[in-house]
């Protein structure tokens, strides 16, 4: 059959196309190398400090002490608060940043077409990195220079007001986290919004809805998959946060906002102690991942069925 | 009030309420820059600047600063720090920049509109390395970076740098050209090879999610804090987050630090400000 | 222009079968619609056709050439996407260009086309203008004035009214087939909507779940279904199916279920008795009468007015819709009862379990 069908001129070669496979492993082969070096090099690395205890007095060693890093950060206590202020200010981000975004997307939504310029302004707190947002509360939270004092000196008070205090630091470092993060969320939140259609809104007044429900039945529901990426986004933010802590209260007063990542980074920078620091770094990943991955069996596995 | 009174009434407030909580943390801290150091001690705080005054500004690029009234406010001894790390901080996010969007632009296209084996596990693989927190990669690339001798120069912080752009740029690259419409079969029929599409057609097609990409990229290389820290402070290579922080730390210089802050925030805003509509046209996968 | 020959064409995807063992001709300057319900195969075979997928097995000619391994641009197809595809960054003029750039014709040769092809499908005043700038319907004119430039072999067109309204899509339908029928060119067009295939195709191709399920004319398909998919996908409103056993008694031939008992006549020599068996009659076909012997009892559903005639849609003896075409105006209240009667000599006679017709009352 086929002596039947062949052309007078030979097919030129398919060379023309080339496979999905051939096309995507040239373009990403170079890069994902590069990736595998820069970040895989270092976490196989401080996998080996893990199981290390290393020494600096006396010059470099590094022993071999098998499991003792990983067993040890079972009973150390202050791994355990940290992490529990880990968590505390992880839920608390969340749920404000969440809540902030859609605030300001409602806000923004209902502005007259005159005024939409201060969208871009509304924007601009998430410019500004982690470690200014620690500048700016840090000052603003401060009994001497803080806003706490002037507004009880309008009052007449002489009494320093400090905001950042042992027991609420972290509900305090939770607000300007999400000052720094909810604009992203209301932008993400308004695009949303506005794609939902009137004509929903109109079913709504047919119906009767009270603002609240037609705020549930109607508004809500688009956003749903918008506020679940946040959510895991925000998390996995707050949970490897640093620079923030670092510049806002250096894990003070009192150790009262020592997260995670600050304990960590004092084991390993300041006591020097790299082995135990890098076990211990293998926790908070651990917990980073645990804690997107309930977010997903929780709540994301619900929203993709949608 | 009538009904519609009573509802602008309502939004006029809402939105004074947002702008109050947008502004008041910048505006408390960036007032500093424009006062004296016991205007800034007084008791109780000062809500604004009673004489604003640019002292500041002078003072960390190197200049004294002198009142009508014959007060002089020292040059700042930081200020060789601030500007080697506002021209680092330039180079190193420009550099930063172009690289993370030429490597980004290619490989995010490649995920988000082919089929291909293993794709879901190399996915994984870039998302994970997106929440891996900087504080446990920090040791093993501080001690790499002794023996590599690359502590204190530029070249290794665009490296490390390149590690928290790539990942993520990506990640949200992807989701934009999931969203582009299927013209690769166009430009088969057309007779356009792989590299032509992607480099001719998809590319200019893209223009505003590039747009996007390139100064999320920047913004991350720009307020890159961290890894400067250990990496680069004190050393020539020393950004503009690293060297403020002397006026953080070592000696408290509210004002300085003040004005040095506001320095590093101009490029962010200008950013954010014109590009707030096209933030929004990153779908998120 | 070219004759386009499929043989035994094959398409796996992993275990899933999209074509099995596909053979197909398509003549020179013809337009074949090819017809089915969605994911039936019709688009993965158009695919193939225009070079954009590779068939697992089996072979593609053009003009007895084998092309199965040429590129789209190799094999000169021209082809029309879902919703009217075009490069949203380009003006009409350059989506229409980018056809010939890779055509190595001289620039003026190029815009001469370009003229000639928005003038043939009359765009000529639409050419600067941005995708997002023109309706549907001129997307629409845009995308085949970007196909016909390339005067290619043959003309591809995937469902490209189904985002159109209505009224659009009427007069655009027959804006293509005039089209085709002055340039004559090879064209196949790929929908899903029966009435669109009837009024366009020169033939019709009925795709289900991979297979060709019936190739022909349109008045073929429509009066010889050779399945009974095709019986009921084609035609409106559909045609009506009664099951039931076959019998032969007093030397006749008897159609029976527990609430009918009717006499087929005409040819159905090869229809076996006591064969269970699905009788299919188009509703034009039957007409409603007094109660008799061989009527078919039948309680009015609903009724739709369409000016010229009326669908009488009714609940039937096994529990299946019937339609009846009744004269216009016919009105009579839901639930009520009636009765309707058919030449059986019309009908058709389908196997339940292969699905391929039996026996055919009448050789037309």
């Amino acid at each position: 059959m086929a002596d039947t069908t062949r052309s007078d001129t030979p097919a030129p070669p398919r060379a023309a196309e080339i496979s999905n496979l051939s096309f995507a492993l040239i373009i990403s082969v170079p890069v994902l190398l590069f990736l595998l070096v820069v970040v895989a090099y270092p976490l196989a690395y401080a996998f080996y400090l893990s199981f290390h205890e290393i020494r600096f007095f006396g010059g470099y060693s590094a022993t071999w002490n098998g499991l003792a890093n990983y067993s040890k950060v079972f009973s150390d206590q202050s791994f355990w608060s940290s992490l529990g202020r880990t968590l505390r200010f992880t839920a608390e981000t969340v749920v404000l940043t969440l809540a902030v975004g859609l605030g300001l997307a409602l806000i923004l939504k209902h502005l007259p077409a005159k005024w939409r310029w201060l969208r871009a302004l509304i924007i601009l707190p998430w410019a500004v990195s982690p470690y200014g947002a620690g500048i700016f509360f840090t000052y603003l939270g401060r009994g001497q220079t803080g806003i706490g004092t002037a507004v009880a000196g309008w009052f007449g008070s002489d009494h320093t007001l400090n905001l950042i205090s042992a027991r609420f630091v972290i509900e305090y470092l939770a607000v300007g986290a999400a000052w720094n993060m909810a604009p992203l969320v209301a932008f993400f939140l308004l695009a949303n919004m506005l794609t939902t259609p009137a004509r929903l809104y109109d079913l709504a007044k047919i119906d009767q809805m009270s603002r609240l429900e037609t705020f549930w039945h109607v508004t809500l529901p688009p956003l749903r998959f918008t506020l679940f990426v946040f959510s895991c986004i925000t998390t996995v933010l707050a949970m490897k946060t640093f620079d923030y802590i670092f510049t806002a209260t250096q894990g003070g007063p009192g150790g009262a906002s020592a997260v995670l990542t600050y304990t960590l980074y004092k084991i390993s920078f300041v006591n020097l102690d790299l082995g135990y620091g890098a076990a211990m770094s293998f926790f908070l990943l651990a917990v980073i991942l645990g804690a997107t991955g309930l977010l997903y069996l929780l709540w994301g596995r619900k929203e993709e069925r949608q | 009030m009538t009904g519609r009174n009573t509802k602008t009434f309502w939004l006029v407030l809402a939105v004074a309420v947002a702008l109050l909580w947008t502004f008041l943390p910048m505006y408390w801290v960036v007032k500093y820059a424009f006062m004296t150091k016991t205007e800034i001690a007084r008791f109780p705080p000062m809500l604004y600047p009673p004489e604003p005054i640019l002292a500041s500004f002078f003072n960390i690029f190197g200049f004294d600063y002198t009142t009508a009234e014959g007060t002089v406010f020292k040059a700042s001894g930081q200020a060789r720090q601030i500007i080697l790390g506002l021209r680092n901080s330039l180079i190193v996010a420009a550099i930063v920049t172009a690289i993370t969007t030429l490597v980004v632009v290619p490989l995010s296209y490649v995920f988000a509109r082919l089929q291909f084996p293993f794709k879901g596990k190399l996915l994984a693989a870039i998302l994970l390395s997106v929440s891996l927190p900087p504080v446990s990669t920090l040791i093993p690339f501080y001690t790499l970076y002794v023996q590599l001798g690359l502590t204190g120069t530029l070249f290794g912080l665009i490296v490390v740098t390149l590690t928290i752009t790539i990942p993520i740029v990506a990640w949200m690259l992807i989701g934009f050209f999931r969203n582009l419409p299927p013209v690769e079969l166009l430009a088969r029929v057309d007779g356009f090879s792989r590299l032509y599409t992607l480099t001719r057609i998809i590319v200019p097609m893209a223009r505003s999610g590039i747009m996007v990409a390139a100064v999320i990229a920047f913004l991350f290389s720009w307020n890159e804090y961290v890894y400067a820290q250990i990496l680069v402070t004190g050393s020539n290579a020393v950004t503009l987050p690293a060297a403020m922080s002397g006026f953080l730390f070592q000696v408290p210089e509210p004002a300085q630090l003040a004005a040095s802050l506001l320095l590093s925030l101009l490029p962010p805003f200008c950013i954010a400000f014109f590009l707030q509509k096209h933030i929004a046209e990153m779908h998120i996968a | 222009m070219a004759r386009i020959d499929l043989r035994n064409i094959v398409k796996t995807y992993g275990s899933h079968h999209a074509v099995e063992n596909l053979d197909m001709t398509i003549e020179d300057g013809e337009l074949l619609v090819l017809l089915g319900p969605s994911g039936c195969g019709k688009s993965t075979t158009m695919n193939m056709i225009a070079g954009l997928t590779e068939p697992t097995s089996g072979q593609i000619l053009f003009d007895g050439a084998d092309v199965t391994s040429h590129s789209p641009h190799q094999r000169n197809i021209a082809m029309v996407f879902q919703s009217s595809l075009l490069y949203p960054h380009l003006s009409a003029h350059d989506n229409i260009y980018m056809s010939l750039k890779r055509s190595g014709l001289s620039k003026q040769e190029i815009e001469a086309r370009i003229a000639h092809a928005a003038q043939t499908v009359d765009v000529t005043r639409l050419l600067d203008k941005m995708p997002s700038q023109l309706s549907g319907g001129e997307r629409q004119r845009v995308a085949t004035a970007k196909a016909i430039v390339r005067e290619p072999a043959g003309f591809l067109l995937d469902e490209p009214l189904s985002a159109l309204d209505a009224s659009l899509r009427l007069s655009l339908r027959a804006e293509l087939v005039n089209l085709q029928k002055r340039i004559r060119t090879t064209m196949i067009f790929v929908t899903h909507d029966q009435v669109e295939a009837m009024t366009m195709g020169d033939r019709i191709g009925v795709m289900r779940k991979g297979r060709l399920e019936q190739i022909g004319t349109p008045t073929d398909i429509y009066n010889r279904p050779a399945t009974l998919f095709v019986a009921g996908f084609v035609g409106v409103p559909p045609m009506n199916f009664l099951k039931g056993t076959l019998e032969k008694a007093d030397g006749r031939l008897w159609l029976i279920n527990p609430s009918l008992r009717m006499e087929i006549k005409g040819e159905f020599a090869n229809a076996a008795p006591q064969k269970e068996v699905i009788l299919g009659i188009r509703p034009h076909l039957m007409r409603l009468t007094e109660a008799g012997a061989s009527a078919l009892p039948l309680t009015v559903y609903a009724i739709e007015q369409l000016g010229n005639e009326a669908i009488v849609i009714c609940d039937g003896p096994d529990g299946g819709k019937i339609r009846v075409v009744a004269p216009a105006g016919f009105t009579a209240p839901v639930g009520a009862r009636l009765d309707a009667t058919f030449d059986s000599a019309a009908a058709r006679l389908y196997d339940p379990a292969s699905e391929q017709v039996l026996a055919v009352g009448k050789k037309a």
